[in-house]
């Protein structure tokens, strides 16, 4: 049986959620970025129609833009959004599968008894969306995947596209190659230097042709340049096993300071290290990534002898890595810890003393955070990091700071 | 442009089972009256739920957060064009 699946693209996301919070900034044009950083996070459509771009720099986006509103981004809000779209979507299938925080894949293939046909399904959606949430989305139609990502880029914003299957040569006939999901500017480069610049191509493309440049992965491409694409809808109640886990930070402002950058490895080691005993894992590979302030990025790993989850450990590893990049070449913009190559721990009986020290101690702390709130009680060297997270914010904050903190 | 503030209020609230839909607050002793809720979402603390409203009260735009664990309501920022 012919598949429906839909994906719900929500339309400038962020920069939408901004102006359905506050009516001051409905029909203008707004800027969304990190607090202290320079960053175009998302724009308005408004702000998009004046020749604003995401990612786009702060100082270029007001130049072309002067009369743009900038908004810190709040994420707590967008992603409680994200679950109040998903308790919509859940009204139709419960095979929803979350793709991003504004991105949704449906299989409805069921549900059409109850709901109506895949149009109909997606204009519910999105009179619900609209309604409870004054937010607009795209909506593409088509019987997997692939297709219905392709949709939703169609018509935006609000748009609603179907993509049947007598249409999808037509659609596929003169399409570049970079417009599918999961082809970028490099893969591009590589099919158009051999030949290959439409879907079309891709699709008619010489099997071994595409295994030689691209491995295994030639035979899927060229399944999509035929707009096949196998892979179902996962539900929303599946989890797959974590392979790693990490966090990463963008500082407030670039800096070479040491102390500075030290201070966050051991605050996210805590984070990851928090999360791995949540989780009751245990990892032996610890990854420290650096940006610099060029953008310039630099990730490093490391297996270690024994499997590890606390953030002592965590930040020894991490520590390590990053003395060995030493001294630094240019101010840094982002850290991030990662642990990956994950297992199921158990706490062993014949463990030595100090280490179950160190386990009573890495338990309470997590028991205290919990109860009272993240880095309630955390390590005094990353209070080093808070300061400067606090020193480097913009002027025209208030000096009331909530002591978050302050324990 | 928004202004963060993060203070204490007092709120007249109307709590309906799970729904909470603040009436009025009083800062700096004025009482402003919530003309309408805009927009209203969760985040956590510890085990403490926080649910922030977006709300009009005399024009201009305020957030104001109540804490679920204690019943603190704070003001925490408002908006002016």
């Amino acid at each position: 049986m012919k598949k429906t699946i839909l994906l719900i693209d929500m339309n400038a996301f962020f920069a939408s959620v901004e102006q359905a919070s506050n009516p001051n900034l409905k029909g203008k044009p707004v800027i969304v970025c990190g607090e202290g950083r320079t960053v175009v996070v998302a724009a308005s459509y408004e702000a998009k129609k004046l020749g604003v771009k995401n990612v786009m720099s702060l100082y270029e986006a007001k130049k072309i833009c002067p009369s743009a509103i900038q908004v810190y981004s709040d994420p707590d809000k967008y992603i409680d959004t994200s679950f109040k779209i998903h308790e919509i979507l859940l009204d139709f299938t419960d095979q929803v599968e979350v793709y991003s925080i504004d991105e949704c894949f449906l299989d409805v293939t069921d549900s059409k008894l109850l709901f109506g046909d895949g149009i109909a399904i997606a204009k519910k959606i999105k009179q619900m969306i609209k309604k409870s949430l004054d937010l607009t989305c795209s909506i593409g139609i088509a019987e997997n995947k692939l297709l219905a990502k392709l949709a939703s880029e169609m018509q935006k914003p609000d748009g609603l596209v179907e993509i049947k299957p007598e249409d999808v040569p037509k659609v596929l006939e003169n399409l570049p190659v970079e417009e599918f999901w999961g082809i970028g500017e490099h893969i591009k480069k590589r099919m158009n230097a051999i030949g290959i610049k439409t879907a079309k191509e891709l699709g008619e493309a010489d099997e071994e042709l595409l295994r030689k440049h691209f491995g295994i992965l030639g035979i899927v491409y060229r399944k999509m340049g035929q707009g096949r694409f196998e892979s179902p809808v996962k539900t929303y109640y599946y989890s797959e096993k974590a392979k790693s886990m990490g966090h990463s930070c963008t500082f407030r402002a670039d800096t070479k300071d040491l102390r500075i950058i030290s201070s966050y490895i051991q605050l996210l080691s805590e984070k990851v290290g928090s999360r791995l005993r949540k989780a009751k894992m245990s990892g032996n590979t610890l990854s420290l990534c650096i940006r610099y302030s060029d953008f310039e990025t630099f990730s490093k790993h490391k297996t270690l002898k024994n499997y590890i989850y606390s953030g002592f450990d965590i930040y020894s590893a991490a520590n390590s890595i990053f003395e060995s990049l030493l001294p630094l070449k240019k101010p840094v913009r982002l850290v991030g810890v990662s642990v990956s190559n994950l297992i199921s721990r158990e706490i062993q009986d014949f463990l030595f003393e100090d280490m179950m020290n160190k386990i009573k101690i890495t338990e309470a702390m997590d028991k205290i955070n919990l109860k009272y709130g993240e880095f309630t009680v955390k390590p005094g060297s990353s209070l080093i990091a808070e300061k400067f997270r606090n020193r480097s914010r913009s002027k025209t904050l208030n000096a009331f700071i909530k002591p978050k903190f302050a324990h | 442009m928004y202004t963060d503030i993060s203070s204490s209020i007092k709120v007249g609230a109307v709590f309906d089972a799970a729904k909470i839909t603040p009436r009025w607050f009083i800062w700096k002793n004025k009482k402003y009256d919530i003309k309408k809720i805009t927009y209203k979402w969760k985040d956590k603390e510890g085990e403490a739920e926080l649910i922030y409203f977006s709300v009009m009260a005399e024009e201009i735009l305020f957030e104001i957060c109540l804490n679920k664990k204690n019943m603190e309501w704070t003001l925490v920022r408002s908006f002016i064009e």
